[in-house]
């Protein structure tokens, strides 16, 4: 029998890169919705007063001395809570596009499933907005193949609002994608045997900062997913970070 | 010049083909070896397959290759040059495109370095499948069709070059990062075992720690 998550075994983690405008009312936020969690900001090298900010506004700070990315900055934080000994693992983003109010709903989610991961699809909760349609046809024909590939309905496979258990903890500590993560994580947590439930979250336009998916990066990110998803069909399944072997080791 | 027009030294080789024992028994014995080497690690279950089938294929090239008899050279050699030139570029550029999917494929290499890799292969590969294609190419420069071609895929590795410069430089500034957040961190470390230490003797309590 899983352990359930409560207020003692779930740590929120923020990554965060050149958020200070930002990441102070989204610390705030989230201390308002759950203020039992202990919230971590990882400071993914950024080079402004983010690290400063969150520490002012009572988070834990992890602080790289470098830039590595959204996947290193997450996979930072996974490392640190298998660490610290969690069960559970909330990421939000520090952008502010991860609405602290379907934080509750996420953790209802895991305590009634018998899921690895619960994802927050902002696809559930309000449909197509018709804002930014060409990336919202390119979500959706993503979604799509990779319902396939899952073998299981998925709506937002790009959200990166999600809380996970110890073992997917763990395995993604192991191994986690570099840039553009959450859809090739998705794919290599199925082929490990985990599994996943969406329950509906509410996104927001990000109030300051930019996205890393615009211009060029719409380009690279299409080739980059594709590409990792049709050559991770090719690789062996690594057993020793397989939902049956980890059950009860870590 | 007429491209189908042979210097002497080719001529040697494509007339005398059957002459020519000494360096085709060397290639034969060459291909010979991978392919023996080869079956030796299949059997031994110690190579992947893409890389055993690579091998494979090397030697079973090789090897065919010293085997051709006069005919088929005289064929070749009759057979329209850009073609012969077109099926080359062809079997290099899907080389090219499996290695960079292998390499891919064992996590030894990032996607983000892969991209130029594939564009350069795909490129290629399409001026090999649609000669066409490099004509407006051709037109503005005067270039022949090879030389065409080579130029676009230089172009593409003097891109794949400057993109390693510019990631060299990222790694060098992240190392400098690191080297720095390191020595800060071991000062600290220091720093805090003397406070410990000092702490310790005015206290009068024995440090259990087993260095001394």
């Amino acid at each position: 029998m899983p352990v359930r998550p409560d207020s003692r075994n779930t740590v929120v983690i923020v990554p965060a890169f050149n958020e200070e405008a930002s990441i102070g009312s989204l610390i705030r936020e989230i201390r308002q919705t759950v203020p039992e969690l202990p919230i971590v900001v990882i400071n993914d090298g950024s080079v402004d007063m983010t690290a400063a900010v969150a520490a002012q506004n009572g988070a834990e700070v992890l602080d790289l001395p470098c830039n590595v990315g959204v996947g290193g900055a997450v996979q930072a934080g996974f490392r640190y809570a298998h660490d610290a000994g969690y069960e559970y693992v909330i990421r939000c983003d520090g952008d502010g596009q991860h609405a602290p109010e379907s934080i509750p709903g996420l953790i209802e989610a895991m305590r009634s499933n018998e899921v690895d991961m619960v994802i927050g699809s902002r696809f559930l909760i309000d449909g197509w907005r018709g804002k930014n349609v060409v990336r919202h046809c390119g979500i959706y024909v993503l979604a799509g193949m990779l319902s396939v590939i899952c073998r299981k309905r998925i709506t937002d496979p790009t959200s990166g609002f999600q809380m996970l258990n110890r073992p997917l903890m763990y395995c993604f500590s192991r191994s986690y994608p570099v840039d553009y993560p959450e859809p090739e994580a998705l794919a290599l947590m199925r082929r490990e045997g985990y599994d996943f439930t969406e329950v509906p979250a509410s996104f927001r336009d990000r109030k300051a900062g930019r996205s890393t998916i615009r211009g060029w990066g719409t380009l690279y990110y299409v080739f980059k997913v594709f590409l990792a998803l049709l050559v991770d069909r090719a690789r062996h399944v690594d057993q020793r970070f397989s939902k049956s072997n980890l059950r009860d080791k870590t | 010049m007429n491209p189908n027009e042979l210097d002497t030294g080719m001529l040697r080789f494509t007339t005398g083909w059957d002459a020519a024992v000494v360096p085709r028994s060397i290639i034969a014995l060459f291909g010979a070896l991978i392919l023996l080497l080869t079956l030796r690690a299949i059997w031994k279950r110690d190579c992947g397959v893409p890389a055993a089938l690579l091998w494979l294929i090397a030697g079973a090239v090789s090897l065919t290759f010293a085997c051709i008899p006069q005919q088929i050279v005289n064929s070749v050699m009759t057979t329209e040059y850009i073609l012969r030139l077109r099926i080359v570029m062809g079997g290099l550029s899907l080389l090219v495109l499996l290695i960079t999917l292998e390499s891919i494929r064992k996590t030894r290499l990032q996607e983000r370095y892969a991209l130029l890799w594939v564009a350069t292969a795909l490129t290629i590969l399409l001026c090999a499948l649609f000669p066409q294609a490099v004509n407006l190419f051709r037109a503005v420069t005067g270039m022949q069709y090879g030389t065409a071609v080579v130029a676009v895929a230089f172009t593409f590795l003097v891109l794949v070059a400057f993109h390693f410069s510019i990631a060299m430089s990222a790694m060098e500034n992240d190392r400098d990062k690191i080297a720095q957040r390191v020595a800060l961190l071991e000062f600290r470390v220091k720093e805090l075992e003397t406070k410990l230490a000092e702490k310790e003797k005015s206290s009068g309590i024995k440090a259990d720690r087993s260095r001394p």
